[in-house]
């Protein structure tokens, strides 16, 4: 071996042995914390202690709010012997739980996480369960959305759980049709309005972001003269341009100003762009039909270019809003969201943080935010169902029950869901939020400004 | 339009700095190194990993970044050595090279995005129109002193002349007494480390995750492409021009994927009306 060689394998030798290191290194933080976790702690920000809770002013929107000591059901009358359904047993009702284990929402997945979503179904267990039965959690991947994971994942669950839950959009459009096919209940947060209203075994907890695209019309009059430049900014999915157009129907006949109308895609290059023409033409008000990504980039890209339009607007996905809020130090004074679920301060959120704090007990302040209510609120909706399916528990059995005794319900943990025959309209009102972690004269103030705490259909 | 300057300056020159490991390993060894992208995100990981996990010194993190992608390009180059003589043979390599480094990444980083925080968060310049912040301004004077200083090393510096005889005939350059393969290796280490400072310049710009430079790759190939995969000063021209039109088409346009359909254009008529300019040497 000539003197050469054997430099030149030093040199990959010690190539591999950096790349162990880091592995090494990296392995002992991916351990529970979010990326947007440790880019704040890296930052030195404190990152989004929602649990501040102030005493506030009673929230008229929770006077309906569902004690679920109170509810628990008497177990299966002896003699009545359980007839069967997949994942029940006389015990235990299994649920299937999509969750972004892998792939780019994976922050989404974190044990701790995991542990705060299942804050629901550890509350109605300690309760008694359901007419007895403890719910069981189990978890299968959505790979973020991917339907070829989510299509697999189904397969499993379809035969091993006796509902499922997703909280991803695009992990919910592509279960609808299998869970369509299969016949197998399923409740889910975020869906395309155009998929959500023709699935009738998928039940939506979350306004569609068109209906959210509705509202928003007379939000922005309410705020804003009819002439104040808005700029619909979208993601160029379905979902994204169904709700776009929504809104510019709306805006249309309101007689909004809006002279900008652009997709986005989370590539830098085009976010910087974007934001460029969204500040050249002197767009004020910009509404942003987005998820967590492209709000991310577009936010950063407005602060690189120094871009502070009056507000920054968007659809039921508060959720996102405070994904992005923690991932990029703190959004704009101006940055406010529609919102699927009461803030934190009213008695619904003073409820959920009781049971985080009691179920979860490694939670850390900042880890109980108003995002678990994208969990939250779709397994009351569901305990709700199963409550009203009674013992003899089928699948047929809760789809009546979630058509028939849990369409209208106001629950105070999300906007009462319209369900029916032939009618999946889910929530047809929002709240409206301005996420924690905000900017207040450049400074992160970690706090949560509530505008409003009740359900509305119109401002 | 200072805002279309401003973006596109910034945003071409990342282009043309991935861009430049194209070239440089292409004009040298006729090789289109496909693994170039994730040699990049590599050492831009292992950068995140010292500067925000670790709080290591900006400069030494990204140091060490640039050092391991271009050890592992290095690496990548040693072992596709034998199949030198079979450009398809090592295309196939480094497609598998680039599969394995995904795979490394995704299993140590996992697909989770980072974020990476912004250098020199306080600094904006602005004149005239335009305004530039303290990320661009790095990004867009490494790409000055890249050029320049590639520039200066091949036209004064021995080891440059010897790898610009390597390129232009390297049996010749053989015969002369230059060590083809110890050329060979330089080149693919060069190439490594501008991966590699691309991906710690690029990752303040974007949700940092295993695919984040292959996002790149078709703007950065395309400048190559324009470029002739020969000369590096085109090469940052024409990757500023990219960014350029890009900024400017985002502007005027609402349709999606715009850009990447008239860099597909760009690509396909480089190959037909320009084949000649890949067609690096005759030895």
């Amino acid at each position: 071996m000539s003197k050469r060689s054997a430099k030149i394998r030093t040199l990959a030798v010690v190539a591999v042995g950096a790349l162990i290191v880091s592995s090494c290194s990296s392995d002992d933080d991916n351990s529970s914390t979010t990326a947007a976790a440790d880019t704040n702690a890296t930052n030195g920000d404190s990152a989004a202690p929602n649990t501040a809770v102030p005493e506030t002013e009673a929230s008229t929107a929770n006077t309906d709010v569902a004690e679920v000591e109170d509810t628990a059901a008497p177990e299966i009358e002896p003699g009545e012997p359980y007839a069967g359904e997949v994942g029940v047993t006389d015990d235990t009702i299994k649920i299937g739980y999509f969750l972004p284990e892998t792939g780019a929402l994976s922050a989404l997945s974190t044990d701790l996480a995991k542990a705060i979503n299942a804050v629901g179904f550890d509350e109605i267990n300690a309760a008694g369960g359901v007419h007895g039965r403890q719910l069981e959690m189990v978890l299968y991947d959505d790979g973020s959305g991917n339907p070829a994971v989510t299509q697999a994942s189904f397969k499993d669950a379809e035969d091993e759980v006796f509902a499922m839950m997703s909280i991803i959009g695009n992990t919910a459009t592509t279960m609808a049709a299998l869970a369509e096919e299969a016949e197998v209940p399923t409740v889910v947060s975020n869906i395309d309005g155009r998929v959500g209203r023709d699935s009738m075994w998928t039940f939506a907890a979350v306004p569609y972001w068109d209906t959210s695209s509705r509202l928003m019309d007379d939000y922005i009059l309410s705020i804003a003269d009819a002439d104040t430049p808005v700029g619909v900014v979208f993601m160029a999915t379905p979902n994204g341009e169904g709700a776009r157009d929504a809104f510019l129907e709306e805006a249309d006949a309101a007689g909004l100003n809006v002279i900008v109308e652009q997709p986005v895609e989370p590539v830098p290059a085009t976010c910087s762009n974007e934001i460029a023409r969204l500040a050249d033409a002197g767009v004020e008000i910009v509404y942003l039909i987005s998820g967590a990504l492209p709000g991310i980039c577009m936010h950063r890209a407005a602060g690189d270019a120094g871009y502070s339009p009056e507000a920054w607007l968007s659809p039921a996905n508060g959720w996102n809003i405070g994904f992005v809020a923690r991932a990029v130090g703190g959004l704009a004074e101006s940055s406010t969201s529609f919102g699927h679920a009461p803030t934190l301060e009213t008695e619904a959120g003073q409820h959920y943080v009781e049971q985080v704090n009691k179920f979860v007990p490694d939670a850390q302040e900042g880890d109980i935010t108003v995002d678990g209510f994208l969990t939250y609120s779709p397994e009351r909706l569901l305990i709700e169902g199963l409550q009203a399916a009674g013992p003899q528990l089928t699948r047929e059995g809760f789809f009546d029950a979630m058509e028939t005794s849990v369409s209208g319900v106001e629950t105070g943990y999300g906007p009462p869901p319209i369900y029916g025959p032939g009618e999946r309209s889910g929530p047809l009102s929002a709240n409206l939020w301005v996420p924690g972690t905000r900017l207040v004269d450049g400074v992160d103030t970690p706090t949560w400004v509530t505008a409003d705490a009740t359900w509305h259909d119109e401002f | 339009m200072g805002s279309v300057i401003s973006n596109g300056l910034t945003n071409g020159s990342i282009y043309a700095i991935v861009a430049f490991g194209f070239v440089l390993i292409y004009r040298n060894s006729g090789v289109m190194n496909f693994a170039h992208p994730q040699i990049g995100m590599i050492g831009a990981f292992l950068f995140f990993s010292l500067w925000v996990e670790q709080s290591w010194p900006y400069l030494l993190a990204a140091a060490c970044g640039v050092g391991l992608s271009a050890l592992v390009a290095l690496a990548s180059r040693q072992l596709l050595a034998p199949q030198e003589g079979n450009p398809l043979n090592m295309l196939l390599g480094t497609l598998g090279i680039g599969g394995v480094l995904t795979w490394y990444a995704l299993d140590t980083w996992d697909a989770n995005p980072q974020f990476v925080p912004r250098v020199a968060p306080g600094v904006t310049v602005e004149f005239w129109d335009l305004r530039f912040t303290g990320a661009a301004l790095l990004v867009i004077g490494a790409l000055v002193v890249v050029t320049v200083g590639a520039g200066l090393f091949y036209r004064y510096a021995k080891t440059g002349l010897a790898l610009r005889s390597v390129a232009n005939d390297p049996l010749a350059a053989t015969y002369m007494g230059i060590n083809v393969e110890r050329m060979s290796s330089i080149t693919w280490a060069a190439s490594g480390a501008l991966a590699g400072l691309a991906g710690v310049l690029v990752s303040p710009f974007i949700n940092m995750d295993p695919f984040f430079m292959s996002l790149l790759f078709l703007r950065a190939l395309t400048a190559a492409l324009l470029a002739g995969m020969r000369s590096l000063p085109l090469t940052a021209l024409a990757g500023i021009c990219i960014g350029l039109v890009e900024a400017q088409l985002i502007r005027e346009t609402n349709t999606p994927g715009l850009t990447e359909l008239m860099l597909v254009i760009v690509i396909i008529a480089a190959l037909l009306l320009r084949p000649q300019s890949l067609g690096r040497r005759t030895a």
